[in-house]
């Protein structure tokens, strides 16, 4: 049994919250227990950092830096990188430090709000077809299998123009696509651990689907989805920055890393700062969040041992 | 031992096997490369997108004419220096009568199509029949209307094609009867809409109604132009060959032409930078002021008859109101956006019809005035631009354009004080918005189809297709409509010259710069002349160290 | 195990109708139409066009008259290319198959044992090292990824051809341009599921019964890491095999990708419908083999429809 002195004030506050026996055994053991050992794990520690590091970046830096990420001068086009612009200037004289600034909000902002979206839709969806089964697991996962061949380019040119050009619209789409994928590898997941005993138990119990669902089922797949959630992250990242590649991305003057990295790659030979400090960025971002989701990972699977 | 080890093996080792044979049989080219060319006289051009068409009665882009071109010979070919100038081509003299409004032109009797029949006038006849069709989509069946009747023929409003003013008097002499004197005649017959098509073939094909393309493809293409077609790869390559029949063959120096669809700008530049390439449609714009130092060997910069510009819905206020139009037109700096922005040494507009034309004598009334554009703002009602309603810049999805756009927006924003916004879509969508006038300020651009101003000018008549400003003068009509019945060339020009500077004063749009065409090429190719309308006769040229 | 194929193919085929009349309706659906250009046609000639492809009828008509000539085989002509639509894609396709299939073989043939050894020498050099150089396959578009290989192999050190699809070295760049990205994804993948299944109990018996190492990997490990591949691998085939727009853009690739997004873009009603339904039976049958290999390797699951 866990002594945990936090939960008699949390009690006393909300007397109408039911004691779940249930959740003291097994959610907060676990949770502290993960918390402990990714504090162990050194990559884990710095990627989270490093991430800490980029949010503030972008979300804070462009209040700093002296330049605007819209104004052009077109005196000072394409210039490498000096002591006035440390990151160099664009094709129209913008400061690229404070581009890459604004990029980096809507980049991370795509990333981790469509990917949240895309969990928790795939995620419940993957978990309840697969513990349902039979027919309405076949239903469900054709649905997927319809929703997937949809054309995206289509999708994505209607939607545009039936709700205009906006981020969260963006957000919604790129969102919209990727739990397809996560309800499939879910489903996979919980039908395999479905037949494992401690399920049976529970059933025999007489557990609701529901409860089974929530806090049995999906804490043991964690694993897998926060494998599959850091790289679903890059996978939105470069969601976003095809679309702008289409031409179906944010609207100038707005830049988002995907932009400003295929602006990049479009003058690799004549002005290579341009791809390589925007690419710079993305890639950390992308490393630390996989290093965390690998930490991440490890700490919350129960069975994980350090030999 | 090691099982795991073992596939770890096999699987390297597999690989191995697979990546080496594919080097080994990467010997040989495939395509020829930049030297074989020149050794062979094999031109290697990059082209642009892919063309929908080879028919030249349904072609409507620049690509598909230089292909078609190489296929096709009308009564009149390009010139190899001056486009100003007619060069004999299937029809080897011609006469018009005192007011040329009747041409008559005498077809050459060595004139062959590349399946050995006889290049007759009633081949003219047929193909203009099947152009004037009221059931055939030939999008430039307009230019056909300078033709007696064509119009009427074509509206349905005549139904016997031999009241339209096309005859063939013998079977080397055509006879071509016009609306009105139309002393740039021999100009319009350059364009592709002219070229005579086959009769047998189209007939063996389904007949002229068919849409199928079956006879443009390789194998039942027949044309009587100095090449056959001999490939057609889709996204890939079209490839012609020197035609056994073509009447001027004996002093060609070029054997096969590869037409490559290359569309993304940075891979035709790298297939001419590892010589793949002798010559390419385009230059990534940020490349060229490098290469204009360090390389002037091989990038060409030639003017080009062209205007980009940008549309004002005139139906939407405050654009309706005159004064603001010029404020907004006053408030460009033209020459940094060709400077700093597009970087291809264009020329700032002064007017709206490009420079170039001999005799027409350009306007000079575009200028850079941010001060009186400010008075002009505050007289229209938005002081300081205070007021001004933030309007929405539409434009296609485009890195150029995107850039133009986007130096242009800060320069109104800057010199104005108004908030204008950019929007940015995809290219179905955008032409329709232009074409509902469901937008504020649109960016534009166009191309002229033949030596002659009022193919820049007819499209702001009232009602024309391509007007899409809502814009409509009942003077400016007037002018365009007596400048294609004009008597002589001077008239003619007085006629377009008064409706341009109703236009200028009027501005339901602001023209920014005259196009130039920026491409790269191996100095082996000679022969090759900047051209106004970028025409050439692949005829003449050759390749040689 | 032959119920369960006739079962699902039956729903396949629902599957497909479905998917074929959202797209129709979609595609109609989206402003624009084949023929507008920056010039415009006169309107005469716009309704002659509109007529000879059927586009004047009412949707609902154009609807079923697709789905029967779809019932016969016949995709119909492009309306805006030159040829009909069963021959773009009759040569567009085995192009992609081509290139998807040498991706995948550098993908599994790099990714995999990748995957592999990081697993098994987890937290060592072995493990970070690798898997560094596979996030960079992960985090770096192909757009970027494409351009920077052409450039290095083939204009700088001239080995291959920068573009093109003609001689069989003309293969390498574009698959190992998608190759690489997806052998990242693979070597994580396959590392993550097999640490799953290494830190389970009955490996440490194995272990503890003095099992070698080899074999535990072979016999028992493998399969448990081959498992989530497995089910990635399902619709990703399908995407890698219906191309890549990027990779052919850049390459110059006459493949289906392609025409995938420029169809939609070029409002080419019957190309986008012939190729988005092509790409969902690649889904459909691929996603049904990947269901059929799971329970072969998977024991404990059963055919899962009843």
């Amino acid at each position: 049994m866990s002594k945990n002195p936090q939960l008699s004030p949390s009690e006393k506050r909300l007397p109408d919250v039911p004691v779940d026996l249930d959740a003291i055994e097994s959610g907060t053991s676990l949770w502290q227990d993960a918390w402990h050992r990714l504090r162990k794990n050194h990559m884990a520690l710095i990627s989270f950092w490093v991430l800490v590091f980029m949010v503030i970046f972008c979300f804070v830096g462009p209040f700093l830096t002296s330049h605007d990420f819209r104004s052009n001068d077109l005196e000072k086009t394409l210039l490498s990188p000096s002591s006035q612009h440390w990151f160099g200037t664009d094709d129209l004289g913008r400061d690229q430090l404070t581009r890459v600034m604004i990029g980096g909000r809507v980049s991370l902002g795509v990333g981790i709000i469509a990917t949240t979206v895309s969990l928790l839709i795939g995620v419940t969806y993957g978990a309840t077809a697969a513990y349902i089964g039979g027919k309405v697991d076949a239903s469900m996962m054709r649905l997927v299998d319809v929703l997937y061949a949809l054309p995206f380019t289509i999708f994505v040119i209607l939607l545009m123009t039936l709700f205009e050009r906006s981020i969260v619209l963006l957000f919604i789409v790129i969102g919209a696509v990727e739990w397809l994928t996560m309800a499939r590898i879910v489903r996979g997941q919980v039908l395999s651990i479905k037949k494992q005993e401690f399920v049976e138990a529970a059933v025999s119990l007489g557990y609701s689907t529901r409860r089974i669902i929530l806090r049995h089922i999906i804490p043991n797949v964690l694993g897998v989805v926060v494998v599959y959630a850091t790289l679903t992250v890059p996978s939105v990242m470069l969601l976003e920055s095809f679309l702008s590649f289409l031409g179906l991305g944010v609207q100038p003057p707005m830049p988002s890393w995907g932009s400003l990295i295929k602006l990049g790659a479009d003058n690799i030979q004549l002005y290579p700062y341009l791809l390589v400090i925007p690419a710079l960025f993305f890639s950390l971002t992308l490393f630390s969040l996989n290093f965390l989701g690998d930490g991440l990972r490890d700490a919350l699977d129960p069975k994980s041992s350090k030999d | 031992m090691n099982v795991s080890k073992a596939a770890l093996w096999r699987s390297l080792t597999w690989a191995a096997v697979v990546t080496a044979s594919l080097f080994l049989s990467g010997c040989g080219q495939g395509v020829p490369d930049v030297d074989e060319g020149v050794e062979r006289g094999i031109l290697l051009a990059g082209n642009g997108a892919e063309p929908k068409s080879l028919d030249p009665q349904r072609a409507t882009g620049v690509t598909e004419n230089k292909i078609i071109s190489s296929l096709i010979e009308g009564l009149i070919a390009y010139h190899p220096t001056d486009d100003t100038l007619p060069e004999p081509g299937v029809a080897e003299s011609w006469e018009p009568n005192e007011d040329a409004s009747v041409w008559t032109f005498k077809i050459r009797d060595d004139a062959f199509w590349s399946n050995g029949d006889p290049v007759t006038a009633r081949d003219f006849v047929y193909s203009y029949q099947r152009m004037l069709d009221p059931a055939f989509p030939g999008e430039y069946a307009q230019m056909l209307y300078q033709l007696r009747n064509g119009e009427a023929y074509k509206t349905g409003e005549i139904t016997e094609f031999s009241k339209v003013g096309v005859s063939a008097v013998d079977d080397k002499t055509l006879r071509m009867e016009l609306v009105g004197p139309t002393p740039y005649f021999l100009d319009m017959l350059k364009h592709y809409s002219w070229y005579p098509v086959h009769p047998a073939t189209i007939e063996a094909h389904g007949g002229p109604l068919d849409l199928s393309g079956e006879w443009t493809l390789p194998g039942n293409f027949v044309g009587n132009g100095p090449f056959v077609l001999e490939d057609w790869l889709p996204n890939q390559y079209i490839r012609v060959v020197k035609s056994p029949t073509y009447w001027d063959r004996e002093m060609m120096r070029l054997n096969e032409i590869y037409f490559y669809s290359v569309e993304d700008v940075n891979t035709e530049k790298r297939m001419f930078d590892s010589g793949l390439l002798h010559t390419t449609s385009t230059v990534p714009t940020n490349d060229i002021p490098i290469l204009r130092e360090t390389r002037p060997d091989i990038i060409h910069i030639d003017p080009y008859l062209g205007t980009y510009f940008y549309r004002l819905n005139v139906t939407r206020a405050p654009l309706d109101n005159p004064l603001v139009r010029k404020a907004l037109n006053l408030s460009i700096d033209r020459q940094a956006v060709v400077d700093k922005v597009t970087l291809g040494g264009q020329t700032p507009t002064r007017a709206y019809v490009p420079a170039g034309f001999n005799d027409y004598p350009t306007p000079d009334l575009i200028s850079y005035d941010p001060e009186r554009a400010r008075t002009l703002l505050a007289e229209a009602g938005y002081p300081g631009g205070e007021g001004f309603p933030e309007l929405y810049l539409l434009f296609n999805t485009s890195e150029g354009h995107r850039k133009i756009a986007e130096a242009v927006v800060d320069m109104w924003n800057t010199n104005l004080g108004i908030n204008m916004q950019l929007e940015n879509k995809e290219w179905k969508v955008y032409l329709d918005a232009q074409t509902h006038l469901d937008y504020d300020v649109s960016r534009s651009g166009w191309i002229g189809d033949y030596m002659d101003p009022v193919t820049f000018l007819e499209m702001f008549t009232t009602g024309n297709g391509n007007n899409d400003t809502g814009w409509s003068d009942a003077r400016y009509d007037e002018l365009i409509h007596k400048a294609f019945r004009s008597p002589n060339q001077e008239a003619h020009y007085a006629s377009l010259l008064e409706a341009e500077n109703i236009l200028l004063d009027e501005l339901p749009i602001v023209p920014v710069y005259w196009y130039t065409r920026i491409y790269l090429q191996d100095p082996r190719v000679r022969n090759w002349n900047p051209k106004l309308l970028d025409n050439r006769p692949y005829k003449y040229i050759y390749l040689s160290e | 195990m032959f119920k369960f194929i006739a079962r699902r193919i039956l729903q396949s085929i629902i599957v497909l109708f479905v998917i074929t009349t959202v797209t129709f309706f979609m595609v109609h659906a989206a402003p624009g139409d084949p023929f507008s250009a920056e010039r415009k046609m006169p309107e005469h000639i716009k309704q002659r066009l509109m007529e000879h492809y059927g586009l004047d009828k009412p949707e609902i008509v154009q609807y079923f008259h697709y789905v029967g000539s779809l019932l016969k085989g016949d995709l119909g002509p492009s309306h805006v290319e030159t040829r009909s639509v069963n021959r773009i894609i009759g040569t567009t396709f085995p192009v992609s198959l081509e290139l998807g299939s040498w991706a995948l073989l550098i993908a599994l043939g790099i990714g995999l044992p990748v995957g592999i050894i990081a697993a098994v020498f987890r937290n060592t050099l072995a493990d970070y090292i690798p898997m560094s150089m596979a996030m960079i396959g992960i985090c770096l578009p192909t757009f970027v990824l494409g351009p920077v290989l052409a450039l290095i192999f083939g204009v700088w050190l001239g080995w291959f051809n920068v573009s093109g699809w003609f001689i069989p070295a003309d293969r390498v760049l574009p698959a190992l341009t998608i190759g690489l990205v997806y052998a990242a994804i693979i070597a994580r993948i396959t590392r993550g599921g097999m640490l799953e299944v290494l830190n389970q109990d009955f490996i440490r018996t194995a272990k503890a019964k003095g099992v070698p190492f080899p074999r535990i990997i072979f016999f028992h490990t493998l399969k448990g890491g081959l498992l989530p591949v497995i089910s990635f691998l399902g619709p990703a085939l399908a995407g890698i095999i219906s191309g890549s727009f990027v990779v052919e853009t850049i390459f110059q690739i006459p493949g289906m990708g392609r025409q995938f997004v420029q169809s939609a873009f070029n409002r080419d009603y019957a190309l986008v419908m012939g190729t988005v339904i092509v790409y969902a039976c690649l889904i459909i049958v691929a996603n049904l083999l990947v269901d059929i290999v799971q329970v072969i390797l998977n024991p404990r699951l059963r055919f899962e429809d009843s």
